[in-house]
């Protein structure tokens, strides 16, 4: 009869009262779990608020967050009476299995550390590794975040930034602006270097001290070949640079110093008599017709 | 006197006059404009006063500030540079060990703008003197400051005369066992009270106590107000509020800037 056919996998055996308490519990767990580990980092970060950096924070909540997870993991495991021991040694056989596997992110890791403890750059700075340049958005155990300044993001392996040179731009509060500089050999190299400390001292982006420099560098093929430096506030870098190469030109070009072009001296086997220059005129329009 | 609360009409155009510098000020509805220009002229003191003729408003550029009820008054007050000023003497000053002496120089002040709410409210704060930027210490762990050629006399009378300058009588003594020779050194003029006497505008008396080389000076700053004057009283605050007593870097040497 169809009334005394037997269900084909009884859920009551399984969805016990006892296992749903056993769940609810888990769950239970989970939940106060994560809300205990987001209110104990947001403490510790609020306590130590002065005294941190926003990457110090950031290495806190993550540690605060991955350590509160793996308790939260053991303690439910051991509410389901699964023996940590057998599980400890096979995590180990399957960490090798997985270490020899993961080569890269373990090298990127260990990398992270370095990168965290030698402190090369911290979150808001702006480095330049390579052929990008931006401000770091964040320094996690495997990789550094870059937003590059065309507003691109860029993700840079830990690994990388410790094998190559890089460069923080913006460590110190203050940078020197180099410019070369050439003008023609007719000019007179004591006005150029008046002119030029006269640009700088009415720029109001340049410092007056550290004092700016001034350097002849060279007796280059066509021109006197200067070096100005001059020292800014980091944040000053964009309005610095363009409007002291517009001052630059507009003031030389209205007191006539001359720019130069590359000049070729022809030599003609005397050192002080001109190129002789014939001028032959002819009737024909066709210079090569006889 | 110049620095004072004022009262204005809506839709008229103001301007006040200090130094190379003119700013105008109007009132339209709840809302209030304020434009500024630099001359190279410097031009004769005027009060907040009803203008005569507008500026060309084209090469002004206003700041409109929106509120939601009329503003009863306006204030016009001096206020101290918003960063350390470098006072540069005219020549290097020498004070022998154990020595000191108290001069005078005049620190440039800025016009500061506001309104007369429930507590006053800064609009503008706007430097009637252009001041160089410079930095003091290295170039590594140094601050951003202002810097002027200043004149030290050992009597304030003898100081230039303007509205827009305030007095500083400072205080030096070298502690140190040798002699302390410099070109330069660091106020820091966002710890000192700004004071209108009747004559003149003044700041808080600064003493600095010299302890020797690589070592930090003592400087206090006199909650006193100054005694030059018979009528004295407090125009603005310290915009840092700091201890009586404090160690700070003050000098440049000589010897740090010709590298020897």
């Amino acid at each position: 009869m169809g009334n005394d056919k037997k269900p084909a996998f009884d859920f009551s055996k399984i969805f016990t009262v006892e296992w749903l308490l056993t769940a609810l519990h888990i769950i239970l767990i989970v939940i106060i779990g994560l809300i205990v580990i987001k209110i104990l980092s947001s403490v510790i970060i609020k306590i130590f608020k002065k005294k941190l950096t926003p990457q110090s924070s950031m290495i806190i909540r993550k540690t605060v967050l991955y350590s509160g997870l793996v308790f939260v993991v053991i303690y439910i495991l051991n509410r389901l009476g699964i023996e940590l021991t057998p599980l400890l040694g096979a995590a180990g056989i399957a960490g090798i299995a997985i270490g020899f596997a993961s080569q890269t992110s373990i090298s990127n890791l260990i990398s992270g550390l370095f990168l965290i403890s030698e402190k090369p750059f911290a979150v808001g700075d702006a480095i330049n590794i390579g052929d990008i340049t931006g401000i770091i958005l964040s320094i996690d155990l495997l990789s550094v975040k870059i937003r590059t300044f065309d507003n691109r993001f860029v993700r840079i392996p830990n690994e990388k930034i410790l094998n190559n040179e890089l460069i923080n731009i913006t460590r110190f509060p203050i940078r020197r602006l180099d410019i070369d500089i050439a003008v023609a050999y007719k000019e007179d190299a004591k006005k150029v270097r008046e002119l030029l400390l006269d640009i700088v001292k009415n720029n109001p982006f340049c410092l007056i001290e550290p004092e700016p420099i001034i350097l002849f560098k060279n007796f280059g093929n066509s021109a006197m070949e200067f070096l100005l430096g001059i020292w800014f506030e980091k944040s000053n870098y964009l309005a610095l640079k363009n409007s002291i190469m517009e001052e630059i030109k507009e003031r030389f070009d209205r007191e006539g110093i001359e720019f130069p072009f590359p000049h070729r001296a022809l030599y003609t086997g005397s050192s002080t008599r001109p190129f002789p220059v014939e001028i032959i005129t002819h009737q024909s329009s066709n210079p090569f017709q006889e | 006197m110049f620095w004072q609360t004022y009262s204005i009409n809506e839709n008229t155009l103001y301007c006040l006059k200090m130094g190379f510098l003119t700013i105008w000020i109007k009132q339209v509805e709840q809302d209030l404009y304020i434009a500024w220009k630099r001359y190279d002229d410097e031009q004769d003191i005027s009060k907040l006063a009803i203008c005569e003729s507008g500026p060309d408003s084209q090469e002004l550029s206003w700041s409109r500030w929106i509120f939601h009820s009329r503003s009863p008054s306006l204030f016009i007050k001096p206020c101290l540079p918003d960063r350390p000023l470098i006072i540069k003497p005219e020549i290097p000053i020498i004070i022998p060990r154990g020595n000191g002496g108290s001069f005078f120089i005049n620190v440039p002040v800025w016009i500061q703008i506001g309104v007369n709410e429930e507590t006053p409210l800064v609009l503008n704060e706007i430097p009637i003197y252009i001041l160089s930027n410079s930095w003091f210490g290295d170039t590594i762990s140094g601050e951003l400051c202002y810097s002027k050629n200043s004149l030290i006399r050992k009597n304030y009378l003898d100081l230039e005369d303007k509205s827009w300058n305030a007095v500083c009588a400072i205080q030096m003594k070298n502690n140190s066992k040798s002699e302390l020779s410099f070109d330069r050194f660091c106020l820091h003029t966002e710890n000192l009270t700004l004071y209108a006497g009747e004559k003149r505008l003044w700041t808080s008396q600064v003493k600095i106590e010299f302890q020797g080389e690589g070592q930090l000076s003592h400087v206090t700053l006199s909650k006193i107000r100054p005694g030059f004057e018979k009528s004295v009283k407090t125009m603005n605050k310290p915009r840092k509020e700091i201890d009586d007593n404090i160690i700070k870097k003050s000098f440049q040497f000589l010897k740090t800037i010709t590298g020897f």
